[in-house]
Protein backbone atom coordinates (compact mmCIF):
# COMPACT_ATOMS: atom_id res chain seq x y z
CA UNK A 1 0.00 0.00 0.00
CA UNK A 2 1.03 3.40 -0.73
CA UNK A 3 0.28 6.97 0.67
CA UNK A 4 0.24 8.31 -3.00
CA UNK A 5 -2.22 7.57 -6.18
CA UNK A 6 1.12 7.15 -8.45
CA UNK A 7 3.31 4.83 -10.15
CA UNK A 8 1.63 2.90 -13.31
CA UNK A 9 -2.17 3.54 -13.67
CA UNK A 10 -4.33 0.85 -15.26
CA UNK A 11 -6.67 2.56 -17.79
CA UNK A 12 -9.73 0.73 -18.81
CA UNK A 13 -12.19 1.61 -21.85
CA UNK A 14 -15.60 0.63 -22.22
CA UNK A 15 -17.75 2.08 -25.41
CA UNK A 16 -21.20 3.37 -25.41
CA UNK A 17 -24.38 1.41 -27.36
CA UNK A 18 -27.23 2.56 -28.54
CA UNK A 19 -26.17 6.06 -26.71
CA UNK A 20 -25.57 5.18 -23.43
CA UNK A 21 -23.15 2.93 -21.38
CA UNK A 22 -24.83 -0.71 -21.06
CA UNK A 23 -25.50 -2.08 -17.41
CA UNK A 24 -22.51 -5.05 -17.80
CA UNK A 25 -20.20 -2.67 -20.08
CA UNK A 26 -17.38 -4.67 -21.66
CA UNK A 27 -14.07 -3.11 -20.80
CA UNK A 28 -10.96 -3.46 -22.15
CA UNK A 29 -7.60 -2.11 -20.67
CA UNK A 30 -5.39 0.15 -22.48
CA UNK A 31 -1.55 -1.54 -23.12
CA UNK A 32 1.57 -0.34 -23.59
CA UNK A 33 0.47 2.92 -22.96
CA UNK A 34 3.94 5.29 -22.96
CA UNK A 35 5.72 6.01 -19.34
CA UNK A 36 4.31 8.60 -17.96
CA UNK A 37 2.36 9.90 -20.76
CA UNK A 38 -1.29 9.26 -18.66
CA UNK A 39 -2.41 12.89 -17.64
CA UNK A 40 -5.72 14.35 -15.87
CA UNK A 41 -5.94 17.91 -16.50
CA UNK A 42 -8.82 20.68 -15.40
CA UNK A 43 -9.20 23.39 -17.45
CA UNK A 44 -10.41 25.81 -15.01
CA UNK A 45 -13.92 27.27 -14.74
CA UNK A 46 -13.97 30.59 -16.36
CA UNK A 47 -14.32 33.41 -13.37
CA UNK A 48 -16.30 36.57 -13.20
CA UNK A 49 -15.91 39.20 -10.82
CA UNK A 50 -18.10 41.83 -9.92
CA UNK A 51 -15.81 45.41 -9.54
CA UNK A 52 -16.53 47.70 -7.66
CA UNK A 53 -14.73 51.53 -7.76
CA UNK A 54 -11.58 51.39 -6.48
CA UNK A 55 -10.69 48.33 -7.37
CA UNK A 56 -12.38 45.92 -5.04
CA UNK A 57 -14.25 42.69 -5.86
CA UNK A 58 -17.37 42.29 -3.51
CA UNK A 59 -18.37 39.09 -5.50
CA UNK A 60 -16.80 36.11 -7.64
CA UNK A 61 -18.61 33.67 -9.88
CA UNK A 62 -17.11 30.26 -11.20
CA UNK A 63 -18.21 28.23 -14.15
CA UNK A 64 -17.97 24.26 -13.55
CA UNK A 65 -14.66 22.98 -14.21
CA UNK A 66 -13.84 20.58 -17.28
CA UNK A 67 -11.88 17.53 -17.49
CA UNK A 68 -9.46 15.84 -20.06
CA UNK A 69 -7.23 12.42 -19.79
CA UNK A 70 -4.79 11.99 -21.86
CA UNK A 71 -2.52 8.80 -22.54
CA UNK A 72 -0.11 7.58 -25.11
CA UNK A 73 0.13 4.50 -26.55
CA UNK A 74 3.31 2.90 -27.83
CA UNK A 75 2.07 2.08 -31.69
CA UNK A 76 3.79 -1.41 -31.83
CA UNK A 77 4.49 -3.55 -34.97
CA UNK A 78 1.54 -5.50 -35.92
CA UNK A 79 -0.72 -3.63 -33.44
CA UNK A 80 -4.23 -1.99 -33.18
CA UNK A 81 -5.43 0.74 -32.47
CA UNK A 82 -7.93 0.34 -29.11
CA UNK A 83 -10.08 2.56 -30.43
CA UNK A 84 -10.89 3.02 -34.33
CA UNK A 85 -11.15 6.69 -35.07
CA UNK A 86 -11.42 8.45 -38.96
CA UNK A 87 -9.24 11.04 -38.52
CA UNK A 88 -8.72 11.43 -35.17
CA UNK A 89 -12.69 11.87 -34.91
CA UNK A 90 -14.58 8.46 -32.94
CA UNK A 91 -17.87 8.10 -33.83
CA UNK A 92 -19.18 7.12 -30.11
CA UNK A 93 -18.91 7.96 -26.88
CA UNK A 94 -16.68 6.19 -24.40
CA UNK A 95 -16.76 5.40 -20.43
CA UNK A 96 -12.74 5.51 -19.18
CA UNK A 97 -11.61 4.72 -15.45
CA UNK A 98 -8.04 4.58 -14.33
CA UNK A 99 -6.96 2.67 -10.92
CA UNK A 100 -4.00 3.46 -9.34
CA UNK A 101 -0.92 0.83 -9.40
CA UNK A 102 -1.74 0.98 -5.26
CA UNK A 103 -5.48 -0.69 -6.27
CA UNK A 104 -6.44 -0.05 -2.86
CA UNK A 105 -6.33 3.95 -3.45
CA UNK A 106 -9.41 5.45 -4.97
CA UNK A 107 -8.97 5.88 -8.68
CA UNK A 108 -11.22 7.83 -11.22
CA UNK A 109 -13.89 7.70 -14.40
CA UNK A 110 -15.12 9.66 -16.83
CA UNK A 111 -18.69 7.61 -17.27
CA UNK A 112 -19.16 9.62 -20.51
CA UNK A 113 -16.30 11.08 -22.76
CA UNK A 114 -15.70 12.10 -26.20
CA UNK A 115 -12.86 10.91 -27.81
CA UNK A 116 -10.27 12.11 -30.02
CA UNK A 117 -6.70 10.36 -31.49
CA UNK A 118 -3.87 12.08 -32.76
CA UNK A 119 -1.05 9.89 -34.90
CA UNK A 120 1.98 10.93 -33.76
CA UNK A 121 5.36 10.12 -35.15
CA UNK A 122 9.18 11.25 -34.13
CA UNK A 123 12.40 9.88 -34.75
CA UNK A 124 13.20 9.68 -31.28
CA UNK A 125 9.66 7.37 -30.01
CA UNK A 126 9.01 6.52 -33.42
CA UNK A 127 4.94 6.29 -34.14
CA UNK A 128 2.81 6.24 -31.31
CA UNK A 129 -0.99 6.93 -30.60
CA UNK A 130 -2.42 9.94 -28.72
CA UNK A 131 -5.68 9.39 -26.77
CA UNK A 132 -7.82 12.19 -25.46
CA UNK A 133 -10.52 11.86 -23.71
CA UNK A 134 -13.32 14.67 -23.11
CA UNK A 135 -15.35 14.21 -19.99
CA UNK A 136 -18.91 14.97 -20.63
CA UNK A 137 -21.90 15.49 -18.27
CA UNK A 138 -23.48 11.92 -17.67
CA UNK A 139 -27.10 11.33 -17.01
CA UNK A 140 -26.25 10.73 -13.14
CA UNK A 141 -23.72 12.85 -11.64
CA UNK A 142 -20.47 14.78 -12.38
CA UNK A 143 -18.07 14.57 -14.75
CA UNK A 144 -15.22 12.75 -12.84
CA UNK A 145 -16.47 10.44 -10.31
CA UNK A 146 -14.71 8.79 -7.95
CA UNK A 147 -13.58 4.60 -9.25
CA UNK A 148 -12.36 1.54 -6.83
CA UNK A 149 -11.77 -1.18 -8.40
CA UNK A 150 -13.69 -4.46 -6.46
CA UNK B 1 -25.99 21.38 -6.95
CA UNK B 2 -24.52 18.14 -8.58
CA UNK B 3 -25.60 14.37 -7.44
CA UNK B 4 -22.72 13.33 -5.23
CA UNK B 5 -21.75 9.75 -7.00
CA UNK B 6 -19.22 7.22 -6.78
CA UNK B 7 -18.19 3.76 -8.64
CA UNK B 8 -16.87 0.39 -7.15
CA UNK B 9 -16.83 -1.66 -10.11
CA UNK B 10 -19.73 -1.27 -12.56
CA UNK B 11 -21.81 -0.39 -9.51
CA UNK B 12 -22.65 3.72 -9.04
CA UNK B 13 -23.35 4.53 -5.74
CA UNK B 14 -25.48 7.83 -5.42
CA UNK B 15 -24.68 8.98 -1.53
CA UNK B 16 -27.82 10.41 -0.71
CA UNK B 17 -29.66 7.01 -1.99
CA UNK B 18 -27.02 4.28 -0.34
CA UNK B 19 -29.06 1.90 1.44
CA UNK B 20 -28.49 1.23 5.24
CA UNK B 21 -26.89 -2.67 4.36
CA UNK B 22 -24.79 -1.01 1.31
CA UNK B 23 -23.22 0.82 3.77
CA UNK B 24 -22.49 -2.14 5.86
CA UNK B 25 -20.98 -3.69 3.15
CA UNK B 26 -18.71 -0.84 1.72
CA UNK B 27 -18.20 -0.23 5.57
CA UNK B 28 -16.15 -3.87 5.89
CA UNK B 29 -14.98 -3.70 2.57
CA UNK B 30 -13.74 -0.39 1.45
CA UNK B 31 -13.26 1.79 4.67
CA UNK B 32 -11.16 4.35 3.42
CA UNK B 33 -14.32 5.06 0.67
CA UNK B 34 -16.97 4.62 3.52
CA UNK B 35 -15.41 7.11 5.49
CA UNK B 36 -14.86 9.65 2.75
CA UNK B 37 -18.90 9.13 2.14
CA UNK B 38 -20.30 8.20 4.74
CA UNK B 39 -18.21 10.26 8.14
CA UNK B 40 -19.64 9.35 11.21
CA UNK B 41 -20.76 12.27 13.25
CA UNK B 42 -19.83 11.54 16.74
CA UNK B 43 -22.37 12.62 18.98
CA UNK B 44 -20.97 14.47 22.04
CA UNK B 45 -23.80 14.44 24.74
CA UNK B 46 -25.26 17.36 25.13
CA UNK B 47 -24.20 20.01 28.31
CA UNK B 48 -26.79 19.54 31.14
CA UNK B 49 -27.41 22.87 32.93
CA UNK B 50 -27.90 22.31 36.61
CA UNK B 51 -28.84 25.29 39.03
CA UNK B 52 -27.19 25.60 41.81
CA UNK B 53 -29.19 28.78 42.79
CA UNK B 54 -31.68 28.02 45.73
CA UNK B 55 -34.59 29.73 45.35
CA UNK B 56 -37.26 30.47 48.42
CA UNK B 57 -40.65 28.80 49.09
CA UNK B 58 -43.72 30.62 47.41
CA UNK B 59 -45.45 32.00 50.40
CA UNK B 60 -49.25 29.93 50.45
CA UNK B 61 -51.72 31.63 52.24
CA UNK B 62 -53.61 29.84 55.01
CA UNK B 63 -56.99 29.98 54.59
CA UNK B 64 -59.81 28.63 56.61
CA UNK B 65 -62.67 27.44 54.96
CA UNK B 66 -64.77 27.08 58.38
CA UNK B 67 -64.81 30.32 59.12
CA UNK B 68 -67.00 31.21 55.45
Amino acid sequence: MSTLAWGKPKIEIAPFVAGVLPVTPTWTEVTNIKEDSTKLNTAKGAKTEAPIEGGDVIDIRYKKNNYSLEVEIWATKGATKPIVDSDGIVAVNYAVRLTPEDVTQAGFMFPKAAVQVEDMFTSKDGKTWKYTFDALLPSTGTKVQAYTQP
Amino acid sequence: MSIQTFWVGDKQYIVSETTSEEKAILKEKYPDLHAQYFPEVSVEPNEVNVSTEIKPAKKVKATDETNN
